[in-house]
């Protein structure tokens, strides 16, 4: 009876198992290709989406105006045949082609995009993204309530045309109509995303299982310009970057975006993964903010001492895998650090061109060389073989320590550095980061730290409260265009969280995004990235890199600044 | 046995809410808010993002909504993936868990019982050092030493299985392997316990005596009250394996409900969390009341504490 009775669990426990194999989704065979695509994506609506992973999926299934040279990223023919740019640069008039639909055959027209920009305009909808659009004539008035939608100067000229009126020149614009927030979105969407919504892209949704994978498939109604190679690709959900590189060492995927931080330095120098490993210049910069309302960071000197302590150069090499660049300012891969890349890639026997991050600026670079009365330099001057160590000498350091009334190591003099905290969030390499600056600080200046790991969102809420001493930060470009990272540390924005205000970087900062003279408006920039790294909270560490594994059995993947590989470039090799 | 079964019931009720508002209390007193990024939207559209999903009501009223959409089973959209309801989420997820959780709960259970014999075949042998050993192995070495040794051996080493993936019948394999070590070991460890103290016992002696042998005293006398032990385990280890295993999904990318405990948590996904919660909670209760009916079924003493 009580042997019959396990028996009896056993057979529910075998039944409910064929149930449930029963009950789960059936598994659909490979793809031609399948993307190890990180973790599983919020939203898959162009407005509601914020993360990589998502972007990746929305460009596939959507079609902006303008689609992006993968390669270069000069924009070229999407859903617009042609447009024209007003002289001052604040005016645009798009023509659409005329054969355009959605997935589902129904029209696509100049409409579409006027509705789908206004709703992400439109405050109530609470797109994260409504802000790119905010300097569209009457936006900022709508989204502050006084005006109404109908004043938002985005207007259709028949069924083909597209108009849109910006209170000052917006030159990364026609980068921003390739981008997810503003692809066109189906009326049906009412703020969702599935494979019932029909989309206007080369590709459509055909399955989506929830942290398992989404699979696209070729849209038979699509009329762009584009011509795809792949008719089938999946996108992975995967969480852990250990799993994806199983997964794609195991031939399971072609592409992973993720890897473990610790396999980096074996992708690098192994001779049969340095060929699939991808670590490009990306438009993004690793930093610290500082809270300059704590002493002793009020102090200049001190904040100059702890910069020139920092041996970038090892830091990225030996924590980091060595692909990263040192960084001395804040807009990421000036001119020295895109050429030492470059020798660092020939190296390893990879020649392959690497554009320039942002054509046309010159960044700027905290040097420990003196140059008139300041330490900030233009990279222009700057050799590439004086890159690795330009910004570090801790004997200046201390010297300056000194000077300033502190004690530093050897002597017992000057006032003692009170302790330090740094913040930073748990997990990837911030901690060894964090400890190795508290090590580099104590051996080099005497000073103390504390570190406070602090899950994700804990972490941003003790920030964005200005809660800290030195906190860990980065930044990545929302367009190629410096404006993305110097208007961070305005006065108003949302995002500087250093408490931080200086009224002429504000006005200079107005001055370059009103100037419609690109020389100008670079060097307007320049001025305020000057005072940034002068006066500003922040200490830049590294230029970032991204990091894709590729297998070499596809073509059409190409280095941009941005890391978006276009899918409709990409292929497979003939065998 | 009817009113057993009433009064089960009701404690589960209880119980169920308890935890559902207790979670709802942790959840809602973590830092930081599911909309919370490196790049955070303008404060007008967050104050619009949580007007649309209600987080600007007093908790008090959240609370209510959330306890109504759950007893409606309607809990409404996640709050990091709106484009689906986390209903469906943890429904497209469950039956992947309970299929990996059901395969190593009778595979584990099995291997365990079988074990649990052959080492109490002779107490002291061999044998019986072998499966002590290797239960406390199973027990005591972490599922991702395991699951890394397995891929590592098994997929690399002999190019035998998958990795990692939800893509065919072989992918399950290594995930059900290291699932199911654990409770193969534990009932490993409690039916050789069991058949220890049981062949102890006048019935087997006597049966032992009239010249039945050893391995049929063991099999047809001993192993039934045996097992008892591992009956009152068995709940609370299927719950466990049912709704879906943290580690092993991470590491063989199944898509399973288990890491919706960690993200949703770590994403802030209020009803996610619940969701996840309420769930492991609904499962272990049904389960351990199955396996406390079991054992009054099993067990005609307990039928009389019962009443």
């Amino acid at each position: 009876m009580k042997s019959r009775g396990i028996a009896l669990v056993l057979l529910i426990g075998l039944i409910g198992t064929f149930a449930a194999s029963w009950l789960t989704p059936p598994l659909p065979g490979r793809a031609d290709l399948v993307i190890g695509n990180g973790t599983d994506p919020g939203s898959l609506h162009p407005h509601r989406a914020t993360g990589i992973p998502e972007g990746r999926i929305i460009r596939a299934i959507h079609e902006g105006l303008v689609l992006l040279d993968p390669e270069t990223l000069e924009p070229s023919a999407g859903c617009a045949e042609s447009w024209q740019v007003s002289s001052d640069g604040t005016h645009y008039r798009f023509h659409l082609q005329t054969s355009l639909t959605w997935s589902d055959g129904s029209t696509l027209d100049a409409r579409d995009f006027r509705r789908s920009w206004l709703d992400l305009i439109d405050p109530l909808q609470g797109a994260p993204y409504g802000d790119l659009l905010e300097a569209v004539v009457g936006a900022r008035d709508w989204r502050n309530g006084h005006g109404s939608r109908q004043d938002v100067e985005i207007r259709t000229d028949g069924n083909h045309v597209l108009e849109i009126e910006f209170k000052h020149p917006i030159p990364w614009f026609l980068y921003l109509c390739a981008q997810t927030p503003l692809q066109p979105v189906h009326p049906a969407a009412a703020g969702r995303a599935g494979v019932t919504i029909p989309t206007n892209g080369p590709w459509k949704l055909i399955q989506w299982n929830l942290r398992d994978r989404i699979r696209i498939e070729t849209n038979p109604h699509y009329r762009g310009p584009a011509h795809p190679e792949l008719e089938s690709i999946d996108f992975l959900a995967v969480e852990s970057g250990n799993t994806q590189l199983n997964i794609f060492a195991a031939g399971m995927s072609d592409w992973t975006v993720r890897v473990p931080p610790a396999a980096i330095p074996v992708l690098r120098t192994d001779d049969n993964w340095a060929p699939l490993w991808r670590a490009d210049p990306y438009l993004g910069i690793s930093f610290y903010r500082l809270n300059l309302e704590r002493p002793p960071l009020n102090d200049p000197a001190v904040r100059r001492a702890l910069s020139l302590a920092i041996d970038r150069q090892q830091l990225c090499r030996d924590l980091l895998g060595g692909d990263p660049e040192p960084a001395y300012g804040f807009v990421p891969w000036p001119r020295p650090a895109i050429e030492r890349q470059r020798q660092k890639l020939s190296a390893r026997g990879i020649e392959q061109p690497i554009p320039t991050a942002l054509a046309g600026y010159h960044g700027l670079a905290l040097s420990s060389q003196i140059s008139g009365q300041t330490a900030v330099v233009p990279t222009s001057n700057v050799a590439a073989s004086d890159w690795p160590t330009l910004g570090y000498d801790p004997e200046q350091a201390r010297e300056i320590l000194r000077k300033a009334g502190w004690r530093v190591p050897g002597t017992d003099r000057g006032r003692r550095l009170p302790p330090l905290e740094i913040l930073h969030p748990s997990g990837g390499t911030n901690t060894i980061v964090a400890e190795w600056l508290q090590l580099t600080w104590k051996q080099e200046l005497g000073m103390e730290t504390h570190i406070r790991a602090m899950e994700w969102r804990s972490f941003l809420d003790v920030q964005r409260a200005v809660d800290y001493d030195l906190s860990r930060s980065s930044w990545i470009a929302d367009y190629p265009d410096p404006a993305t990272f110097l208007t961070l540390f305005t006065s108003d924005a949302p995002n500087s969280r250093t408490g931080w205000s200086d009224p002429e970087y504000d006005r200079l900062v107005g001055q370059a995004l009103a100037e419609t003279d690109i020389h100008r408006r670079m060097e307007l920039w320049q001025q305020a990235e000057r005072i940034l790294l002068e006066r500003g909270p922040i200490l830049p560490l590294w230029s970032m890199t991204s990091g894709n594994l590729v297998s070499d059995q596809l073509s059409g993947f190409f280095a941009n600044p941005l890391d978006q590989h276009d899918l409709r470039s990409i292929g497979r090799k003939s065998p | 046995m009817s009113t057993i079964l009433l009064r089960r019931i009701g404690a589960a009720v209880v119980t169920i809410w308890a935890v559902f508002t207790i979670s709802f209390i942790i959840v809602r007193a973590a830092p930081g808010g599911p909309f919370d990024a490196e790049r955070d939207p303008p404060a007008d559209v967050k104050r619009a993002i949580e007007e649309r999903y209600n987080l600007d009501a007093p908790l008090w009223s959240q609370y209510l909504d959330q306890l109504r959409g759950w007893i409606l089973l309607d809990p409404g959209p996640s709050l990091r993936q709106p484009d689906h309801d986390v209903a469906s989420i943890l429904s497209a997820g469950l039956p992947i868990s309970l299929l990996l959780g059901g395969l190593a709960l009778v595979l584990g259970t099995t291997i365990g019982i079988v074990l649990g014999m052959l080492a109490t075949l002779r107490i002291g042998g061999w044998l019986d050092h072998l499966v002590v050993v290797i239960a406390s192995i199973g027990i005591s070495l972490p599922l991702y030493v395991i699951a890394g040794m397995l891929v590592l051996g098994v997929s690399f080493g002999l190019g035998w299985l998958p990795p990692a993936g939800w893509e065919s019948v072989p992918s399950l394999v290594l995930p059900v392997l290291c699932l199911a070590l654990a409770p193969a070991a534990q009932a490993a460890r409690l039916v050789r316990s069991g058949l220890v103290e049981m062949s102890g016992e006048e019935f087997a002696r006597t049966a032992r005596a009239k010249g039945v042998s050893p391995f049929s005293v063991l099999l047809r006398h001993c192993l039934r009250p045996a097992l008892i032990p591992l009956v009152t385990t068995i709940g609370p280890t299927a719950a466990a394996l049912l709704t879906g295993s943290l580690v092993i999904e991470q590491i063989f990318a199944i898509p399973g409900v288990g890491m919706h405990f960690i993200q949703g948590a770590l994403n802030r996904d209020y009803p996610l969390v619940l969701g996840a919660v309420l769930l492991y909670t609904v499962v272990l209760q049904l389960l351990t009341l199955l396996a406390d009916l079991l054992l009054i079924a099993l067990d005609p003493r307990l039928r009389g504490e019962s009443r």
